[in-house]
């Protein structure tokens, strides 16, 4: 069919390829025409494209073989067989007539003008295959999955921090492969090798860790435990050390606003953490952990699976610890680490029912104690001859269920809901102030989601509920908190082709306290090629601050905390720009990715530690406080087993404090890591090193620098080193290293360490590392 | 000084006789080609094994100074596994995960 000859190229600008070259000769035929004629369009030739276009587009009145039918498959290399693959992208080179597989992963696409023409199927994760049509004659396609590079030699490794290429929305994955390059004894260890989150101590004494995500205090960053909203208020605190290391199965990290779904308080970020799962073959039937520092901490973890049918599992984790010994290797007669134990539990259920019916069920229980500050030993100068001392105990029992519905014939069909409910207690001491809170929760969440026409449209909508109550005490004030939050999402996602995906999504809430809560959000992800993209994110966030809980670390001091006026709820946009690129150099695979975000707040609490060295103000933000941060990740496979990654970031915060924009405290301005991971060809041995370096941090005025009269001052840059060396035998590994191999720490952590009851002490004033060399050992037991 | 040592490790290095083979194996899944692999690298001899899942036959590099076929064989039946004519060592056998006996048992 030579249709071009009779169609004007107005009605086939887009049919170009092979017969473009042909169309422009035409073009000039056509145009020479135009000059002798003064008229580019004849009658004639007009009615006859006008029904020859018709004859194209509609089949039913010309010939049938207008259509070429289809259908796609994947090879699925575990089973050995095919399955059908809906919602893969159809097209005829050049971009035409894009269609989509359905349910079946049967398409019908028009047939090309002129045959024979090439067909391109694509999806998302696979490689695409580009097949030679020479006539309508039903076709089949198997993909294969993307892993390997074509004509490169490359032995495909699970990359161990993800930068993905696939989702829309800016998602860095921590493997299970990078939980194990450290010691990793808990949640907040486990980003010692990411350079997005960076994990700080709040303050000398209670041995609290909080995250920190382009910037800003982990506060902003929402934390989740899989896709269900964990730590949240009283249970935040101290949470990073609740969830031990080998529970986790790999950490999601969302840089930006994050999905609707989730919730309107995700300012900077959104971390969700996936655990073990008991129906996964992957996860070892029985699974024991010992593990041992030189300073005499202790740790211990094991799991049990049972599968007991096809349809039912469970898994049993257990973790304890102990700490009994007093370190104190700075002579400030303050203990570096805080004494104490914890013991915790997950039991968790999974059934599938075969048909459409999937379900979870899961229960955590929680003890944990800390005990900080001075030594026993210590000259006590409290005003009943105490020494000061902390102690934290917390108590949480938590349980959850999941019911899935889903629909075998329609892969993109779902209905998802949650219950989860808990219960936390914490008491605590900080020298003579005390603090005591206990919260009850409920979370109630329903999920819809489909796609509509063609799988390139997909919607989810859905209600949720949450019901907190919080009593707490803060010395002698207590108070009540009562939050009952219903709301409802509702987000829509578009796919083009493999090139394009936007999401957008919108929730409405209302909050008893506070009204009505609009909260939007957009991602937006487009592919250049397959390997190189950029994404755009932008979103409003909401989030009620909690004077206490947000800020424990200001209760190791004894500094007055002064409220001057009620506090408003935190309003913030943040906008978001990554391009990620993945490439070959000097035949091996490589990554480069480059992020700006850019966090403003509408509303804030500001915390001052500046304007008065004896009290830290809590006011309503009255002016601008934002956050800029710039971050380039590059990983790369220098060797074979040789992964490098190296990152810098640099961070632009600031706050408006009484009237003054400045710099936000303890926030350093530069960061760099390198980390280094080596595995011998056998994998019997492993080796990993870290080395951190951090910049300058603005530090808050304390009373001498008043008396003084001295500007504020900066902590000097550090650096911080890691190595870890793992050994594989048979049946077992046995793995030690060095956290802090310089032994670096904080010069100073605690002011007026001798006068801990007087005006000027304060441990919260924390720049640096506080806990110095680290050495432990490990050994880790597994029947699959 | 330099000279004498490179004589020294050049004589201590013993000339390895690299060979490949290939055997069957009654692999099922990834979790089987792991274990298969696991095991056959604390085999003295061995330099790298891998197990096509498609095929189940797995490709074992090793010194033929150092073992031979028929021991790579037995060390792949003691892992629970058959080896060409040889049978998987039932106690082992028993060992493994449920996706690895049963062909039909759910991933």
């Amino acid at each position: 069919m030579k249709l071009y000859q009779f169609i004007g190229p107005a009605f086939h600008a887009s049919t170009l390829g092979k017969a473009g070259k042909q169309i422009s000769l035409r073009r000039q035929e056509w145009n020479s025409g135009c000059q002798k004629y003064g008229v580019c369009f004849t009658s004639v030739h007009l009615i006859a494209s006008l029904f020859l276009w018709f004859l194209l587009h509609f089949p039913a009145f010309g010939n049938a073989q207008t259509n070429l039918k289809g259908k796609v498959v994947e090879r699925n290399e575990e089973k050995k067989m095919e399955n059908e693959l809906p919602g893969a992208n159809v097209y005829w080179l050049g971009g035409d007539f894009p269609t989509v597989t359905d349910e079946h992963g049967d398409f019908t696409i028009k047939l090309a003008d002129q045959l024979p023409a090439y067909l391109i199927v694509s999806y998302v994760g696979f490689q695409s295959d580009t097949i030679l049509i020479e006539k309508a004659k039903k076709i089949k396609v198997t993909l294969k999955s993307s892993v390997e590079l074509q004509g490169i030699d490359i032995t495909a490794r699970r990359e161990a921090v993800g930068i993905s290429t696939i989702n829309p929305i800016n998602v860095e994955k921590i493997s299970q492969k990078e939980l194990l390059k450290a010691a990793c004894c808990n949640l907040s260890e486990a980003f010692e090798t990411s350079p997005t989150v960076n994990v700080a101590y709040k303050d000398a004494v209670t041995g609290a860790k909080e995250i920190q995500m382009l910037g800003l205090s982990g506060v902003y960053s929402q934390l989740m435990t899989e896709n269900i909203s964990s730590m949240r208020g009283i249970s935040g605190i101290y949470g990073l050390a609740f969830i031990p290391g080998p529970w986790m199965e790999s950490i999601q990290v969302t840089k930006g606003s994050g999905s609707v779904v989730n919730g309107y308080e995700s300012t900077t970020g959104q971390i969700n953490i996936e655990l073990l799962k008991p129906d996964l073959i992957e996860t070892p039937r029985f699974y024991l952990n010992l593990f041992r520092e030189l300073n005499g901490n202790s740790e211990i973890n094991t799991h049990f699976k049972k599968t007991i049918n096809d349809k039912l599992s469970s898994i049993l984790m257990i973790h304890g610890n102990y700490m009994g010994r007093e370190m104190d290797h700075n002579d400030d007669h303050f203990k570096d680490v805080p004494s104490g134990h914890q013991l915790n539990l997950y039991n968790r259920w999974q059934y599938h029912s075969g048909s459409k019916l999937e379900s979870q069920f899961g229960v955590k229980l929680l003890t944990d104690r800390r005990e900080g500050g001075q030594l026993k030993d210590a000259v006590a100068t409290g005003p009943t001859g105490q020494i000061y001392s902390t102690q934290v105990d917390n108590k949480r029992l938590e349980a959850f269920m999941k019911v899935g519905i889903i629909y075998p014939e329609k892969p993109f069909k779902s209905i998802g809901n949650i219950v989860d409910a808990s219960i936390h207690d914490l008491k605590s001491n900080f020298g003579l102030k005390s603090y005591d809170a206990t919260q009850k929760s409920l979370f109630i969440q329903s999920i819809y989601q489909n796609t509509f026409a063609q799988t390139n449209h997909q919607y989810k909508f859905g209600l949720n509920y949450r019901y907190d109550i919080t009593e707490q005490r803060f010395n002698n004030q207590a108070s009540q908190i009562i939050e009952n939050v219903p709301g409802v999402f509702a987000e829509y996602t578009y796919n083009y082709i493999d090139k394009l995906t936007t999401i957008v999504g919108a929730r409405e809430d209302y909050h008893n306290n506070f009204g009505w809560i609009f909260t939007p959000r957009f991602h937006s992800k487009y592919n250049f090629t397959e390997s190189f993209l950029i994404r755009l994110s932008a979103g409003r966030s909401f989030r009620i601050p909690s004077l206490y809980s947000d800020n424990i670390s200001v209760m190791a001091s004894s500094k007055e905390l002064r409220v001057v006026e009620d506090i408003l709820p935190e309003r913030a946009w943040n906008y978001g720009f990554n391009s990620t690129v993945k490439f070959v150099l000097f035949n091996r695979e490589a990554s480069l990715s480059g992020d700006i975000y850019r966090t403003d707040f509408i509303d804030q609490l500001i915390v001052d530690a500046y304007s008065d060295s004896s009290a830290i103000l809590f006011y309503n933000l009255n002016g601008k406080s934002y956050s800029n941060s710039m971050q380039f990740t590059f990983n790369y496979e220098l060797l074979p087993r040789l992964d490098v990654r190296l990152a810098y970031k640099l961070d632009d915060v600031k706050s408006t404090y009484q009237g003054i924009l400045q710099d936000k405290p303890l926030v350093s301005r530069n960061k760099a890591l390198a980390n280094i991971a080596y595995a011998t060809s056998n994998e019997h041995w492993k080796f990993d090193y870290t080395l951190i370096w951090d910049g300058q941090k603005k530090l808050p005025i304390t009373r001498e620098h008043a008396e003084h009269g001295q500007a504020n001052s900066y902590s000097p840059d550090f650096y911080i080193m890691h190595a870890q060396v793992t050994k594989v035998f048979k049946r077992f590994e046995v793995y030690g290293g060095c956290e802090n191999l310089l032994d670096f720490t904080q010069h100073q952590p605690v002011i007026n360490s001798e006068n801990p009851f007087s005006n000027e002490f304060d441990a919260s004033r924390i720049w640096g590392p506080v806990d110095g060399r680290r050495v432990f050992a490990g050994l880790r037991y597994k029947i699959q | 000084m330099f000279v004498l040592l490179a004589f020294l490790f050049s004589s201590i290095k013993s000339n390895a006789q690299i060979d490949t083979v290939k055997i069957m194996t009654s692999s099922l899944c990834s979790t089987c080609k792991k274990k298969i692999e696991h095991d056959l690298s604390f085999e003295k001899g061995v330099k790298s094994s891998d197990v096509n899942i498609d095929s189940k036959e797995v490709l074992v590099v090793y010194d033929s100074k150092k073992t031979n076929p028929e021991k790579i064989k037995i060390a792949i039946t003691k892992s629970g596994y058959d080896a060409d004519s040889l049978k998987a060592d039932p106690k082992a056998f028993n060992r493994l995960p449920d996706c690895c006996k049963d062909p039909d048992a759910h991933h």
